[in-house]
């Protein structure tokens, strides 16, 4: 089913960017960066696939990658224009773009990667099959 | 004032140059096969991979273009680099394993290589070589050129030797590139990213901090930025001064791009243990934001001294960073500084010069049926073309070639990209959609470009040219995927891919 709805995505989206390119409103330009902000979850979604489904340990992570990226971007579009400050004086949209779309992420899907690399299945035996495919290979091309 | 005025900085560069030298001739002694020229004998531990790659990734352009960039188009430019917070695992979820892995199946040195063993078609491969080649000469040429001009700085080489002093320049940076890079390939090139790494990432960290202190800290920065009628307010808000389609359209390229950079997944076949890489996104990430300190730290305080009146405003928005060094910094920080950005432009040079070399004597000939014999000695004979084509480009053409480097990121993004991240992670993928999609992102990119800047308007005001090549090339993957017949897999392929 996730990989499904990854698939799905990432077929119709690159479609809906050019037709956003090409005929679409400034107006509506924030679908544009919907959009973009949902392309790396849909491509770990298709990566990490097992079955077609996401491991468990995986799924709160990606949720919480996708919710950061949409609520960053939403942040830096909806207080672009508005006079509220932040931190040290700099505008709050500035924040939602360094905390929600650059560090958050950052510290999020580096940790995620590490601590759920067991399930991505690099072991022994697995580096052992693979020497056994070369193997056989090797022989048959000799 | 040059760095002739002040001798620790023409001592700090050539100390520098002279360690890159000595790596490279460590390296000649280690370097007998082919396999130790292209993949460093693929014996390179964690910390050694992912500072080349975070080396290879930031060129110059991160440490000059990037407070440049940012002084001319205010907060909006770190849309360019906030991608950062998720590509490093991005690519290692998407690639990394997958490449390692096909690399520990068969002989594969290069990124067409992986292109030919996923796809059975030579015809890709061939398309995926061009691609790398022509990408590589347009980055290499503007590495080269910005190491001409950091040379012509640094050593006051314009003083010296008047109209000349350029190619002069841009020549004395491409020996030492070419002689660290022929002699021990891409073991030299690997040991001295890991040297130019931990420089890169300790210089800007340091200026960093010297920044901010120099500003009179966060506060007084965004406060004098704001007032100034120069700058104002709009400088500090993201989309203040660049349109959605600008700002979303870097994150898009520099972002889901990355996917297709060849000079970056290059090293995830070095590394020699592929458990390792369960720590690579943390060691890539985190070095790379590092390194971004200082297009943010550059790119903010140079507005706020202009805007305090302790700096004139800048003629070229690419001087911030060299102007910064040489009037505020002290000598020492300044010579590092300079041989921070040495490293930075020379470490992404050498990763080119490298697969640049590969896609010359390894991945078009196997394109076209044939294989050299001695293909470590074409490799060291490639290696001193390919360098010696950019360099002369470099010298002769000037900002042409500097143009052709800003979208040479784009077009390998465009090009292979998709048939590299789809292509690798669903099986139902096909050659024709690959080979469809490769020749769509570079005509589409190299066509836009080249009519834009003969003034033919086809997009929107601020669309990237790139985000339309790069969003073309994924829908024409699978627009030819799901209409032609699937195609067979090799046995140890579709293993790799279903793991």
């Amino acid at each position: 089913m996730a990989k499904r709805l990854a698939l799905g995505f990432l077929t119709v989206a690159p479609f809906a960017i050019l037709v956003i390119f090409f005929f679409t409103p400034a107006a509506l330009s924030w679908l544009f960066a919907v959009v973009v902000m949902s392309f790396p979850n849909a491509l770990v979604t298709l990566a990490v696939s097992r079955d077609g489904r996401v491991g468990r340990r995986l799924r709160l992570p990606l949720l919480a990658l996708f919710a950061m990226l949409q609520v960053g971007v939403a942040g830096v579009l909806a207080f672009g224009a508005s006079s509220v400050n932040g931190f040290f004086g700099f505008p709050i949209s500035l924040h939602f773009l360094l905390l929600l779309i650059w560090l958050g992420p950052l510290c999020l899907t580096t940790l995620t990667y590490a601590v759920t690399f067991p399930e991505l299945g690099i072991d022994d035996a697995l580096l052992e099959q693979l020497d056994q495919l070369r193997t056989t290979r090797r022989d048959r091309e000799s | 004032m040059t760095g002739l005025d002040r001798p620790l900085i023409i001592g700090a560069a050539s100390i520098y140059l002279l360690l890159v030298l000595a790596v490279g001739l460590w390296a000649a002694r280690r370097t007998h096969t082919a396999k130790d020229f292209w993949i460093a004998g693929q014996n390179i531990g964690l910390w050694t991979t992912g500072l080349a790659t975070t080396s290879a990734a930031f060129s110059g352009f991160v440490f000059l273009g990037g407070p440049g960039l940012t002084y001319q188009l205010g907060t909006g430019s770190l849309f360019i680099v906030v991608a950062g917070g998720f590509t490093a695992s991005l690519m290692c979820w998407v690639l990394a394993k997958r490449l390692r892995l096909l690399a520990a199946v068969r002989e594969i040195y290069t990124i067409p290589d992986a292109i030919l063993c996923r796809y059975r078609s030579r015809a890709a491969s061939g398309i995926a070589a061009v691609a790398v080649i022509v990408g590589t000469v347009a980055y290499l040429g503007s590495q080269f050129l910005a190491l001409g001009r950091l040379v012509e700085v640094v050593f006051g080489t314009r003083e010296l030797f008047g109209p000349q002093s350029l190619t002069i320049a841009v020549t004395a940076g491409v020996v030492v590139v070419v002689l660290y890079a022929c002699l021990g390939g891409m073991i030299a090139g690997v040991y001295t990213d890991l040297l130019q790494g931990s420089l890169m990432t300790l210089v800007a960290g340091i200026v960093f901090v010297h920044a901010i202190a120099e500003g009179g800290g966060l506060e007084r920065i965004a406060t004098s930025i704001a007032a100034s009628e120069a700058f104002g307010r709009s400088f500090l808000e993201p989309l203040g001064r660049v349109p959605i389609w600008t700002a979303v359209g870097f994150y898009f390229v520099f972002g889901i791009g990355i996917l297709g950079q060849p000079h970056m997944l290059h090293k995830f076949y070095m590394i020699k243990d592929p458990r390792d890489l369960k720590w690579i996104p943390l060691v890539v990430g985190f070095t790379q934001t590092l390194c971004v300190l200082i297009w943010l730290g550059l790119g903010l305080v140079v507005p706020a001294l202009v805007a305090q009146g302790r700096l004139a405003p800048l003629v070229q928005p690419d001087d911030a960073a060299p102007i910064y060094l040489l009037e505020f910094a002290p000598t020492l920080l300044a010579g590092l500084v300079f041989a921070g950005i040495l490293a930075a432009i020379m470490s992404t040079a050498d990763s080119f010069v490298n697969i640049g070399a590969a896609a010359l004597v390894r991945d078009l000939p196997k394109a076209l049926g044939r294989e050299l014999k001695r293909e470590l000695f074409w490799g060291r004979v490639a290696v001193v073309g390919i360098a010696a084509g950019a360099g002369a480009l470099a010298a002769l053409s000037g900002d042409l070639i500097a143009i052709l480097g800003t979208f040479a990121f784009g077009t390998f993004g465009a090009a292979l990209a998709p048939a590299l991240a789809i292509g690798l992670n669903w099986r139902r993928v096909t050659a024709k959609a690959a080979v469809a999609s490769m020749l769509t992102g570079i005509t589409l990119n190299l066509g836009l470009e080249l009519f834009a800047r003969n003034g033919v308007v086809l997009l929107k005001p601020g669309v990237l040219s790139t985000a339309v090549s790069l969003a073309a090339s994924f829908a024409v993957l699978f627009a030819v995927s799901w209409l032609s017949d699937p195609e067979a897999i090799d046995e140890d392929v579709a293993f790799v891919m279903e793991h």
